[in-house]
C-alpha cells in the first residue's frame, strides 16, 4: 500500500465523524476544519464517446470559494488518474477544443476530437471541507477531506439524483508516517476504500452506459447466416445509428452529426447494392429510391460543410493579399450554409421524412424474403466471392491506367476502392481482427491517393462554379489562384496512382488476397 | 527551474523572513516551490512549523540526491515544500567539502530538483565560504537584503568585491533595501546614496515592522495574520518585482 496515495471510504452518516475524531486523537494532537468550498463539476465527452472510448474522461469544475471562483479541465482516466490539467477561469466549459487557450491539453484534444463538440454528460454538485490534522507544534501532518454531492445525469430532464458523502485522506510529502495512521483510523472505522470520484464510477451511479449507445465494430456477423437476413440485420443497427444523429443534426450542435448520418446510411445503401441479388428485383427497386432520397437531401449541405471546414487550408495556400476576397465567399457560404440547413431541418421535421423511415425500420425489421439463391447463401460464404472478385476487377482495371488515362477512368477505379472497402467493412467479423487489419490498411493507402486526387477535383469545379456565379475582380483573382494551386496538387497527386495501383496488385498481396478469400 | 537564494554576508538583516515570505508568495503564484533551509540558525523551517529532521544523513555524494528526497517535508500551504534545516546544511558542508570541484555540486544537485520544482529558493547561513560559492554557482539570482546603513553599504560593497575577484557575474545580484525605517535621516540618505551608484537596487521596500516579528509567534507568513498591513504588501510586491528578474 503506498501511502502517499489519496484513498476515500463513504461516510453512512454524519455521527460516524465524532467516532472517528476520537480514533484520530491517539494519533493527533487536534483535528481543525480548514476551509469550505463549493463545486460545480461536469463530466464532459462528445456525442461518440470519444474520450470513454480512449479510456479517458474530461471534467470541467468551477469552484467557489469566499465567493470567488476559478474554474479547471482535467482529463483523467477512467478510473480517475489525473492525466492532464489545464487551470483557466473560463465560467463555461468548452464547447470544441478551439476554445481552449494555448494548451498541451488544447492539442490533445484537438488530435481526439477535431470537429466534435464536447458535452455535459453528468452534473456533480459538492461541497467540500477540509479538516486538517495536527501535530503538538500545530504543523499539519495530514488531511482529510469530507465531500458531499449531488450527482445526476444531463441527458434528459428530471433524471434521479443521487446523494452522497465521502471522506478522502490526503497525504502530505514527508509525513508518510502520520498518513498511514489516518488511514488505519479510516480503515477500521470504515472498512473498505472505495473510488467515489472516478469517471467510470460516475458512469455507473448514474447508469450511463457508452457502450450500448456505440455499434460494435466490426458489427458482428454469424458465419451461417443467410445473406439476406445478416443484411436486414445490419441495416437494422445501422439505421438506429443513423437516426441518433437525427437531433444533433436538427439543432446543428456540430458538423460531425450530419457527417456520422450520411457514414451509417451509406453503409446501407452500399451493402445492400453490392449484394443486390440477395433481394427480388422488384424489392430492390423499392427501397433503392427510398435510401437514396434520405441522402440525397442531405448532398448540399455537407458539400458546403466541406468547403468551409477547409477555411484556413486555403487561405493558407493564397497570399496574404488575396485572402480578403476568399473571406467574402467564405462569409457569402457560410450564409447558404445557414439556408440549406435550415431546409434540411425542415424536410426532417415533414411527415413524408419520418413516412419513410418508419417504412425503412419496417422493412429492415421483417423477416427475410429468402426468395433468391444470394439471400440464402451463408455469408461467409459469399463475402468470400465477392471480396475476391472486387479485388482482382480493381486490379484488372489498375494494369490498364496508364499516364494518358483519363480522369473519368481513375474516378470509376476509386469507387471500385470503395466499394472492396465496404465489401472488408462489412465482413470483417468473419475474419481474424489482424487479417483485416492488414488488407485495409493495404488497400487505405491506395484510396488515400485516389480519394485525394477526387478531392483536388471537386474543390475545382466548387470554386469553378463560384467563378461563374459571384465575380468581383478581388474574388476572381484569389479563384484562379486557388484552382491553379489545386490543379497542381492534382497533377501531383494524379503521379503517385500508377505506382500505388502497382502496389496494390503486387504479388505478394495477391497472394494474400488469395488464401484469405479465394474459395478452397 | 529557477534558483533564488537570499543571501547576506551579515546577520539580522531579515533574510529569514524575506525566503519565508516570498516563498509563500511565489508558491502562491502557481509555482512549485521548493525552500531550502540552508541556515541552521535561520528559522525558516520554524516558522513553517516543522521539525529538523532526526536521522543523519549518509555521507556519500552519490547517495546526497536521494536523501535529500527523503528530507522534503510538506508545508502547509499548496505548492510549497520545504527542506528543513540544520541537517541538510550539514550535508551540504559534508558532501562539498570531500570532493574536487565541490563549487558546482550544490548546482547538480539541485538540477535534479527540475522535474518537480519550478523555483527553488536557498535560505542562506550569512558567511563567505565553500557553501557561499557554491550557492553563488547554483543560483540564477542572489536576493541581498541590504538594511540603510552604513555598516550594511560596506558589507554589500565587499559581497560585490567578492564577486568581481572571483569573476562571477554582478549581474546575479539583486540589492533591495530591508527593515527600512524611513523616519531616520540615516535610512534616507543611505538609500539614496546607494541608488545613485547601484541603480540595479530594486524598487520595493521592506519596511521595519512589528508584524513581521509577530511571524515567530503566528508561526506562519505575514499573509496568514496581518493581511492587510504595509509589510505584507511589501512582501507580495516584492516577489513580483524578483518574479520578472527570473523570467
Amino acid at each position: 500500500m503506498n501511502s502517499m496515495q489519496e484513498r476515500s471510504w463513504w461516510l453512512k452518516n454524519k455521527p460516524g465523524f465524532k467516532k472517528l475524531e476520537k480514533l484520530l486523537s491517539a494519533s493527533f494532537d487536534g483535528l481543525t476544519e480548514e476551509s469550505y468550498w463549493q463545486t460545480h463539476k461536469n463530466l464532459l465527452d462528445s456525442f461518440d464517446w470519444q474520450l470513454w472510448q480512449k479510456d479517458e474522461a474530461l471534467l470541467f469544475a468551477r469552484e467557489t470559494v469566499q465567493e470567488e471562483q476559478t474554474g479547471y479541465l482535467q482529463l483523467l482516466s477512467l478510473r480517475g488518474e489525473s492525466l492532464q490539467v489545464l487551470e483557466e477561469s473560463q465560467p463555461n466549459p468548452p464547447s470544441f477544443w478551439w476554445d481552449l487557450p494555448d494548451s498541451e491539453l488544447r492539442e490533445y484534444l484537438h488530435k481526439r476530437l477535431d470537429v466534435c463538440s464536447l458535452e455535459a454528460v453528468i452534473s456533480v454538485e459538492e461541497e467540500r471541507w477540509l479538516l486538517a490534522c495536527r501535530d503538538s507544534e500545530q504543523k499539519i501532518r495530514v488531511r482529510l477531506e469530507v465531500v458531499h454531492r449531488e450527482v445526476f445525469r444531463l441527458d434528459a430532464e428530471e433524471t434521479p439524483r443521487h446523494h452522497q458523502t465521502f471522506i478522502t485522506c490526503k497525504p502530505l510529502r514527508g509525513y508518510e508516517k502520520s498518513a498511514d495512521q489516518a488511514l488505519a483510523c479510516l480503515h477500521r472505522l470504515l472498512g473498505d476504500p472505495a473510488n467515489p470520484e472516478s469517471p467510470e464510477y460516475l458512469l455507473s451511479l448514474t447508469g450511463l452506459q457508452p457502450e450500448k449507445a456505440l455499434l460494435p465494430s466490426p458489427l458482428p456477423l454469424h458465419p451461417n447466416t443467410p445473406t439476406e437476413t445478416a443484411l436486414r440485420e445490419a441495416a437494422d443497427r445501422l439505421f438506429a445509428q443513423a437516426r441518433r444523429y437525427e437531433a444533433g443534426l436538427l439543432f446543428d450542435v456540430d458538423t460531425e452529426f450530419l457527417h456520422q448520418y450520411r457514414v451509417n446510411l451509406r453503409r446501407i445503401r452500399s451493402i445492400f447494392s453490392l449484394l443486390k441479388a440477395a433481394l427480388p428485383e422488384d424489392v430492390w427497386q423499392e427501397l433503392k429510391p427510398r435510401l437514396s432520397e434520405l441522402s440525397k437531401s442531405t448532398n448540399t449541405l455537407r458539400d458546403l460543410d466541406v468547403f468551409l471546414l477547409e477555411r484556413s487550408e486555403f487561405l493558407a495556400m493564397l497570399p496574404e493579399a488575396f485572402r480578403p476576397g476568399l473571406e467574402k465567399l467564405f462569409h457569402k457560404v457560410e450564409e447558404e450554409r445557414r439556408l440549406a440547413h435550415q431546409q434540411l431541418a425542415s424536410q426532417f421535421l415533414s411527415a413524408d421524412y419520418e413516412k419513410n423511415c418508419q417504412w425503412l425500420e419496417a422493412f429492415f425489421a421483417e423477416p427475410p424474403l429468402l426468395a433468391t439463391p444470394l439471400a440464402v447463401m451463408p455469408v461467409k460464404k459469399v463475402a468470400g466471392q465477392k471480396i475476391w472478385k472486387r479485388y482482382r476487377k480493381i486490379c484488372k482495371a489498375g494494369q490498364k491506367v496508364t499516364s494518358k488515362t483519363p480522369d473519368d477512368e481513375i474516378h470509376q477505379l476509386r469507387i471500385q476502392c470503395k466499394k472492396l472497402r465496404y465489401l472488408l467493412d462489412f465482413f470483417a467479423s468473419l475474419y481474424p481482427p489482424k487479417q483485416h487489419k492488414r488488407h485495409v490498411k493495404t488497400l487505405k493507402r491506395l484510396q488515400t491517393i485516389l480519394g485525394n486526387f477526387n478531392d483536388y477535383t471537386v474543390q475545382q469545379e466548387f470554386l469553378l462554379e463560384r467563378l461563374e456565379k459571384d465575380t468581383t475582380s478581388e474574388l476572381d483573382a484569389a479563384l484562379h489562384g486557388l484552382i491553379t494551386i489545386l490543379y497542381q496538387q492534382q497533377l501531383e497527386e494524379r503521379s503517385k496512382v500508377m505506382q500505388a495501383l502497382n502496389d496494390f496488385s503486387a504479388q505478394r498481396v495477391h497472394a494474400d488476397f488469395k488464401t484469405s478469400y479465394k474459395k478452397q | 527551474m529557477k534558483t533564488l537564494a537570499i543571501y547576506s554576508m551579515k546577520g539580522g538583516v531579515g533574510k529569514t523572513a524575506t525566503s519565508v515570505n516570498l516563498a509563500y508568495w511565489a508558491a502562491q503564484s502557481g509555482m512549485k516551490t521548493l525552500l531550502i533551509d540552508l541556515d541552521p540558525q535561520g528559522a525558516s523551517s520554524f516558522y513553517f512549523r516543522i521539525k529538523p529532521a532526526k536521522k543523519n544523513w549518509g555521507k556519500r555524494f552519490f547517495k546526497a540526491y536521494e536523501n535529500l528526497l527523503k528530507q522534503i517535508k510538506a508545508s502547509d500551504y499548496e505548492n510549497l515544500d520545504i527542506i528543513p534545516a540544520h541537517m541538510s546544511f550539514r550535508n551540504f558542508d559534508v558532501i562539498l567539502d570531500g570532493l574536487n570541484k565541490r563549487k558546482s555540486r550544490l548546482q547538480k544537485i539541485l538540477k535534479g530538483m527540475k522535474k518537480e520544482y519550478d523555483l527553488v529558493i536557498l535560505d542562506c547561513p550569512p558567511s563567505i565560504g565553500h557553501l557561499s560559492e557554491s550557492i553563488f554557482i547554483a543560483s540564477d539570482r542572489l536576493l541581498v537584503p541590504v538594511i540603510p546603513t552604513t555598516l550594511s553599504e560596506r558589507t554589500f560593497a565587499q559581497l560585490l568585491d567578492f564577486f568581481k575577484q572571483e569573476g562571477y557575474s554582478k549581474k546575479k545580484i539583486l540589492p533591495f533595501f530591508s527593515l527600512v525605517q524611513n523616519q531616520k535621516s540615516m535610512h534616507k540618505n543611505t538609500q539614496d546614496n546607494l541608488r545613485q551608484s547601484h541603480p540595479n537596487f530594486l524598487k520595493t521596500v521592506i519596511p521595519f515592522s512589528a508584524d513581521v516579528e509577530n511571524m515567530g509567534e503566528h508561526r506562519a507568513p505575514v499573509d496568514q495574520f496581518a493581511r492587510s498591513k504595509p509589510a505584507n504588501t511589501a512582501y507580495r510586491d516584492l516577489w513580483q518585482e524578483v518574479s520578472h528578474h527570473l523570467t
